[in-house]
């Protein structure tokens, strides 16, 4: 995949070397002449040096060839801007971006920016993950913990007892993976019933995992 | 009418002033207080200090309750998330916004309810208008 990083930084170098050793292609864009041919110099990546909200720049970055667009700066008002910028001018489908401040991550989210990384946010859940609850067990977590794999136990009393999936309001960046019931798998669809002292498989984002752990009957 | 005005450089601070004097309520935003002294003596409205991409300052400044909001700073990127702010968290209705790189009009004009203003594309046009007319 084509990949457009903008910012500096640890984050960018580490970001770019893991993409690009999964074989994607990283251009990487950077307002910082210096750090630019630093990174150019340690990065196979196609660096270009310039302000990534100037249409122009953009283009020269190869835009339009461009599938995932990833804003990583310090700045709210340019992680939005540039990535507005990219579905508007230059019809990138994915956009993700950095949200520095914890308040405008509505405003990211109403204005279609598809991904967005709330750091404070991650932090806390990263942490309140490793916290042990006893019907939670965190079987793997992939990616240097992107997505994670947890085990949920349905306990006696819990509100979902007796409800199909799709009347469950599970936010949609989470998939579960499977029931086992008694021993056995159960494959989960729409109209699967959840019952009493089911371990049920929940593939998450971290930052999601709390959420679907509360719709669950989990108390966190 | 009681109107908002982001940024108090030289144009947020005129435009507050002849606003004010002609009896409108205003209130202007901007993190440096000293950007305040630019406004004219005959200026009775109220100053806000704190950067405007905060929601909270913008509370302060009662944005919810504004007519009109003026957007004005130099940078074109904190013009956008104030404006998109203004638009979807405190839902004001008519938004005036100055946008410096005429490249970037199109982004803001999504939105019927934002209306943009580029210096450059008026001094353009008023300079091409000036030179048709005289060879008219």
């Amino acid at each position: 995949m084509q990949v457009m990083l903008i910012g500096g930084g640890k984050l960018i170098y580490h970001l770019a070397k893991n993409l690009m050793s999964k074989g994607h292609f990283v251009t990487i864009i950077n307002k910082d002449q210096e750090y630019s041919v630093q990174l150019s110099r340690q990065l196979r990546a196609d660096v270009i040096c310039g302000e990534a909200s100037d249409p122009d720049i953009l283009e020269d970055a190869g835009a339009y060839q461009t599938d995932i667009l990833v804003s990583l700066t310090q700045k709210d008002h340019d992680n939005l801007f540039i990535c507005k910028m990219a579905k508007d001018y230059f019809g990138i489908i994915r956009t993700t971006a950095l949200v520095n401040n914890p308040d405008n991550e509505g405003l990211f989210k109403n204005l279609g920016v598809d991904a967005i990384f709330n750091t404070t946010q991650l932090l806390s859940s990263l942490i309140e993950q490793n916290v042990a609850v006893e019907n939670i067990s965190n079987l793997i977590t992939l990616e240097n913990g992107r997505l994670s794999i947890t085990q949920f136990i349905i306990k006696e009393g819990a509100p979902v007892i007796g409800k199909t999936l799709k009347d469950i309001d599970l936010p949609l960046s989470i998939v579960l993976g499977g029931i086992i019931r008694n021993g056995e798998i159960v494959i989960p669809r729409g109209g699967t019933e959840i019952k009493e002292g089911d371990k049920i498989l929940i593939i998450s984002l971290p930052e999601d995992q709390a959420k679907a752990i509360k719709v669950l009957g989990g108390d966190i | 009418m009681f109107i908002v005005i982001v940024g108090c450089g030289r144009t947020g601070s005129k435009l507050a002033g002849l606003l004010s004097e002609k009896g409108h309520d205003v209130v202007v935003i901007d993190r440096d207080t000293e950007q305040f002294s630019k406004l004219p003596v005959t200026y009775s409205g109220f100053k806000v200090k704190g950067d405007a991409l905060e929601q909270e300052v913008l509370k302060t400044a009662k944005i919810e309750q504004a007519d009109k909001v003026v957007i004005t700073t130099g940078n074109d990127k904190v013009n956008y998330m104030v404006t998109q702010i203004v638009r979807f968290t405190f839902k004001v209705t008519g938004v005036l916004v100055r946008v410096i790189d005429p490249e970037k009009v199109k982004l803001f004009e999504k939105d019927p309810a934002v209306m943009t203003l580029s210096p450059l594309s008026l001094l353009v046009n008023e300079f091409a208008a000036r030179i048709e007319g005289d060879e008219v």
